[in-house]
């Protein structure tokens, strides 16, 4: 793969994995469609607590913090690759928004 | 009974609006020792702050110290202070109001500003960390020139002025019902201290004195919480008070069925639909994105990773410290339910506020009780110091900038000492007279930035199309009509906009931040896009490029769907919602209309309760009834047909007797007839005198015969009458001895038709 490839993919990822990542975050913390989808989850309990009440925390808080340290360390691979990939090269090289 | 149960059906709503008329309110009064030791614990946080603030300005040498602590807070460190400094007074006491008014809706909010947080360091915080200067709308300034930074910082002025409002009022509420000053006096003793201590130490003493603020907001919540949640029985499960109150969730639904559903918020009286849950995403994370004091924290780590890392431990104190506030909402709601209403006291919005201190009070020791006190201080403190933080740069370094831009660095520290200063008096003076509710106009403050700041700050940082006339123009749009909407709450002039009930704020946010996304796009397009070379270079170096491709971020395409989406999204915001149709009452009328709805609720219960109290002692009527009315049917039926028994039986003896009656007769007449043939062939044979002698005797023989068979005929009939009268008196007598048995039971039960009918 030569450097302007390099360069497309790493643009490429950048967008997708901040894209993926904001469309994740947003809908783990905004769970509410599953209300509307699953009301009958509001009858049924785990740990005590509706399911749907349990749900929506665990989602929005426990599981976000894993779920963004991944994103994290994805996202730094992406912001290496951008920058080996970018040193020296060119303006205007092939790449980029096709 | 009927009568009374109707009686107490028609007189219910009348003493419910009775007692509704003239409620009774409960008043929190502090403890002596709560309020002696809420004042020691006050004073030290205090004496810290300065002191902190005080040895922070020896470290400022430079506007990059002063505005962004030299870029050299650590992850924890500044976790921390991201927490602090979002996590306000209005999270520290509002949100425990709020969940004890709105319940499960609260949820969704909590979760949509912990959401907020995270998608700034997704979408903006690196790009923004990269440009490298100390604020927002310096980044604006730059990307979209001095017109655009200038309505920025008056945009910012704005929304900052409706944070700290809030937060001035706790401060001044706390100080008020604490120690017993008033309000004016502990407003302005609160607001001098913070405005002291930041304007002393700038960014560096913020930043230390918000890490600071966040531990002890973190113990002065959560050691409370245990206590109280190990007080109302909620066990073990206590010692982590975000999940430690599962045992106590069958008992709060009993006590409000509606606190645990999703579909039903305010005490179970608004109905929630789906477009409220979506303007919660619109107003609250997409509001938290725009908040300059949240974003400017990005500016004082040492790298972009360590600011990803900053965010991933202010993620779990947020919610660490949100969740515990839910579970002492939770405790809240419970002890006002059972222990407050109980006694006929309702919560005002002051005492709603002061949730924690309250329930702190009564169930935990003193010095525990006090805690949440110097806890809540410190939650107002941190925010406003991170809010008059970004007054002070935004007017001493920004405005100061563009009017002057040759001012050498230390005038730009000195204004923006000023200007810290000024920011700080002009938000004790408006905070005088402060809204109900301490997040009222802090939700505002968000739904500001989200049609401002936010659209501003993705557009101009991922879509190289957008232009100087396109970001004026959103920014001005966003931010005139949500400045609007907040004053006339949903109209424009006699033109109601937005017609979404009590909570309408939020279903603003979608209409309000949709219409500044759609203007920027459109007006950039309609001029041309961005065509400075070396402001589109400067995209491509935010993003991590060392060179330039004008092909990078450059998608016409991308943003006119999403101009196309905020089109959609505006005219469904706008469309009246069907649920909340109803025109938003007058207060008094309004609490008038609970109290009577309560009332007619409680009397139709009553009136179900009797009515089906009366079914089933109807019904147990009817079955015995019933049962009685066979009961005596098949006793007349044996009776009648013993009766009848017997009567055959008399009358088939008497026929017997009538039988052998006449047989009898027949015999004495054959004998007769032989006898008065034997005489006359006597007779005939001797001569007359035998048969004179002959008539004679068959004369005497026939007359006694004749009179036996009479005698005994007579005698068989008069048997065969006394008989079957015996047998009519006997089958009647049974008869009526059982009617007599069928009546009674009938009369005791009047409502039962049948048996009455039957008989």
């Amino acid at each position: 793969m030569n450097n302007a490839e390099r360069m497309h993919v790493a643009y490429k990822s950048q967008c997708r994995t901040t894209l993926i990542a904001f469309v994740v975050v947003t809908l783990m913390t905004h769970i509410f469609p599953m209300y509307f989808l699953f009301p009958e989850l509001n009858k049924v309990t785990i740990f005590g607590f509706p399911a749907d009440y349990w749900l929506t925390i665990v989602i929005g808080w426990l599981v976000l913090i894993p779920v963004f340290w991944i994103y994290i360390q994805i996202s730094e691979k992406v912001d290496q690759e951008i920058n080996d990939s970018s040193t020296g090269a060119a303006d205007n090289a092939p790449g980029g928004n096709p | 009974m009927s009568r009374l149960l109707a009686l107490i059906t028609l007189f219910l709503p009348a003493l419910a609006l009775a007692q509704a008329e003239e409620p009774k309110y409960y008043v929190f009064e502090p403890s002596g020792a709560v309020s002696t030791l809420g004042i020691i614990y006050t004073l030290l946080m205090i004496g810290s702050f300065l002191y902190v603030g005080w040895l922070s300005k020896r470290r400022v040498a430079s506007s990059d110290d002063y505005f962004t602590a030299g870029r050299s807070i650590g992850p924890l460190a500044n976790g921390l202070a991201m927490s602090s400094n979002y996590m306000s007074l209005a999270t520290f006491l509002g949100f425990t109001a709020l969940l004890w008014k709105m319940q499960y809706y609260v949820v969704a909010l909590v979760l949509s500003f912990t959401g907020g947080f995270v998608l700034i360091s997704i979408a903006l915080a690196p790009a923004l960390r990269r440009w490298g200067k100390f604020t927002s709308m310096q980044f604006i300034g730059e990307r979209f020139g001095r017109t655009a930074k200038v309505v920025a910082v008056i945009c910012m002025i704005f929304l900052a002025q409706l944070y700290l409002i809030g937060q001035m009022k706790g401060v001044g509420n706390v100080f008020q019902v604490m120690f017993h000053w008033d309000y004016t006096t502990g407003l302005i003793v609160g607001g001098l201290v913070v405005t002291a201590y930041v304007t002393i130490g700038g960014m560096y003493g913020l930043s230390y004195n918000q890490t600071l603020q966040a531990i002890i907001m973190i113990i002065a919540l959560y050691v409370p919480a245990v206590i109280i949640l190990l007080k109302i029985g909620a066990g073990p499960a206590s010692f982590f008070p975000p999940f430690g109150y599962a045992d106590l969730v069958p008992q709060m639904n009993e006590v409000m069925a509606s606190y645990f559903n999703p579909f039903l918020t305010v005490n179970g009286t608004v109905p929630m639909s789906f477009k409220f849950y979506f303007g919660v995403f619109f107003s609250i994370a997409c509001g938290t994105m725009g908040l300059p004091h949240i974003a400017m924290r990005y500016f004082t780590a040492p790298s972009i990773r360590d600011a990803k890392m900053s965010t991933l431990w202010g993620t779990f104190f947020i919610g660490l410290v949100f969740f515990t506030t839910f579970a002492i909402g939770f405790a809240a709601k419970l002890y006002t339910v059972n222990e407050l209403n109980a006694q006929g006291l309702q919560i005002q919005a002051k005492e709603a506020d002061l949730l924690i201190v309250v329930m702190s009070q009564a169930l935990t020791p003193g010095w525990i009780a006090a805690m949440p006190v110097a806890g809540a201080l410190a939650a107002g403190f941190s925010t406003i110091g991170g809010l008059l933080m970004v007054i002070g740069s935004g007017l001493g370094s920004d405005i100061y900038e563009t009017i002057n831009p040759k001012a050498e660095d230390k005038s730009k520290v000195k204004m923006g000492y000023i200007f810290t200063a000024l920011g700080g008096l002009a938000t004790i003076g408006l905070a005088l007279n402060p809204p109900d509710f301490l997040l009222t106009s802090v939700i505002w403050a968000f739904i500001v930035a989200a049609s401002t700041f936010t659209p501003v700050l993705i557009l101009g940082i991922w879509w190289k199309g957008a232009n100087k006339p396109g970001a004026i123009a959103g920014l001005l749009v966003g931010g005139i009509l949500s400045g609007i909407l907040f004053f006339s709450k949903g109209k424009l002039g006699d033109f109601t906009l937005i017609d979404a009930g009590p909570i309408v704020h939020l279903v603003t946010g979608i209409f309000t931040m949709s219409a500044a996304w759609f203007t920027i796009v459109v007006v950039s397009l309609l001029t041309g896009g961005e065509r400075n070379e070396k402001i589109l270079r400067e995209i491509d170096r935010i993003h991590g490029w060392q060179n330039y491709d004008p092909r990078r971020y450059s998608s016409n395409t991308f943003a006119l769907v999403t101009a196309a989406f905020a089109l959609a999204l505006m005219i469904w915001s706008a469309i009246p919602d069907p649920t909340y149709a109803k025109k938003p009452e007058a207060p008094a009328a309004a609490a008038a209309d609970t109290a009577a709805k309560a009332a007619a609720d409680a009397a139709e219960t009553v009136k179900a309760t009797a009515d089906t109290a009366a079914d089933t002692a109807a019904k147990a009527a009817a079955d015995t009834a019933e049962t009685v009315k066979a009961a005596a049917d098949t006793a007349t039926e044996a009776a009648t047909e013993a009766a009848a028994d017997t009567a055959e039986t008399v009358k088939a003896a008497a026929d017997t007797a009538t039988e052998a009656a006449a047989d009898a007769a027949e015999t004495v007449k054959a004998a007769a007839d032989t006898a008065a043939e034997a005489a006359t062939e006597a007779a005939a044979d001797t001569a007359e005198t035998v048969k004179a002698a002959a008539d004679t005797a068959t004369e005497a023989a026939t007359e006694a015969a004749a009179d036996t068979a009479e005698t005994v005929k007579a005698a068989a009939d008069t048997a065969a009458e006394a008989a079957t009268e015996a047998a009519a008196d006997t089958a009647e007598t049974v008869k009526a001895a059982a009617d007599t048995a069928a009546e009674a039971p009938a009369a005791e039960a009047p409502t039962t038709q049948p048996a009455s009918g039957q008989q």
